[in-house]
């Protein structure tokens, strides 16, 4: 985001309006990516002639908390097209099943991308970037 | 024919349309994970599209937020269905249609018997 | 009102199929699916019906299956992954 420069010290009403902006801007991106994928998924129902390429990839997961995880993992199901599968007992990889996905590689670097930009408008806007990671609460 | 009809109807059209798209792929696609695809998301899209030509077209104010809380709740539950279906598909084996590019999945082996979610 | 009863018409088909998969679905995992599909034909057809036949009490209706139908397809799922262990 171009009008974003990242976390700076900043007073708390500055960090809340940018805090409100990135969820706003992550908002009206998935809008966007929801309704292509509907689009892509209605089209291949609807045209003659099959050409899913599914594919099951892992994921390496990001996100820490277990509300970062079921934000994620509910994004994934409510976009057309990829389907969450399974998710292992340490929250770290999950399983993915993709329609449109003839490149794995590339439909995995899809939901990372996702997942940054879900985190970057999920975690709080802190004074130093390695403050917003927050502390990870899983059994290990 | 007033706008407040049009509008309702065309919604109302739109998501029953969604929803018939979304039985043709129920018919169509090859194995569970790519119907589970079709079926959960095309059809939650559509119902939501059909309930909101219904507030459209629905009298009263009563009417309104009950729908609309429809709505809202109809967008969190549909994720938690869709995945709850596809891991039961997984674990219970279902097969994966031979045109699959790549299946990374591990199989359920002995040591998912003790993790039950 | 033409319109909705084309609507209608649509979903009755559309029971059609669920019913079908029901019946035909190679796998359990796809039953539960054709239930779920099944449940939101039916409610988007009970939103309809509210408004063809001037009763907003059916509205009612609509938002208690909603909730109704997402727990009868966690159940289901729950059902088809222990089944098969």
């Amino acid at each position: 985001m171009t009008t974003d420069p990242g976390a700076g010290p900043a007073s708390l009403p500055q960090r809340s309006a940018r805090r409100a902006w990135r969820v706003t801007a992550f908002a009206a991106r998935f809008l966007v990516r929801f309704l292509r994928a509907n689009v892509a998924v209605a089209r291949e129902v609807l045209t003659p002639g099959l050409q899913v390429a599914p594919a099951v990839v892992v994921v390496a997961v990001h996100s820490r908390t277990p509300f970062e995880v079921a934000t994620f993992m509910s994004l994934i199901a409510l976009t057309p097209g990829t389907l969450p599968i399974e998710l292992d007992r340490d929250r770290r990889l999950l399983t993915v099943h993709g329609m449109h996905a003839g490149d794995p590689d590339a439909f995995r670097a899809e939901l990372h991308e996702l997942e940054d930009q879900m985190l970057t408008a999920l975690r709080p806007v802190t004074p130093r970037p390695d403050d917003r990671v927050p502390d990870d609460d899983r059994r290990s | 024919m007033t706008l407040q009809s049009v509008l309702g109807q065309g919604l109302a059209l739109l998501g029953v349309l969604l929803i018939g798209a979304a039985g043709v792929g129920l018919v169509r696609l090859p194995d569970v994970y790519n119907r589970a695809n079709a079926a959960t998301k095309a059809a939650s899209l559509g119902l939501v599209c059909v309930l909101l030509g219904v507030v459209v077209l629905a009298p009263g104010v009563s009417a309104v937020v009950t729908l609309l809380v429809a709505i809202v709740l109809q967008l969190f539950t549909v994720p938690i269905a869709g995945y709850k279906i596809a891991e039961a598909a997984h674990r219970s084996g279902a097969p994966l249609a031979p045109a699959t590019v790549r299946d990374e999945r591990d199989v359920p082996g002995p040591e998912d018997e003790t993790g039950r979610t | 009102m033409v319109v909705l009863d084309v609507a209608l018409a649509v979903l009755a088909l559309s029971l059609l199929v669920s019913a079908w998969r029901l019946v035909t679905g190679p796998t359990d995992a796809d039953r539960a699916l054709a239930v779920d599909y099944g449940f939101v034909v039916v409610v988007a057809g009970i939103a309809l019906l509210a408004v063809r036949l001037r009763t907003p009490a059916l509205l009612d209706l609509v938002l208690v299956a909603t909730l109704v139908g997402f727990l009868a397809t966690v159940a289901f799922a729950r059902l088809v992954a222990e089944r098969s262990r």
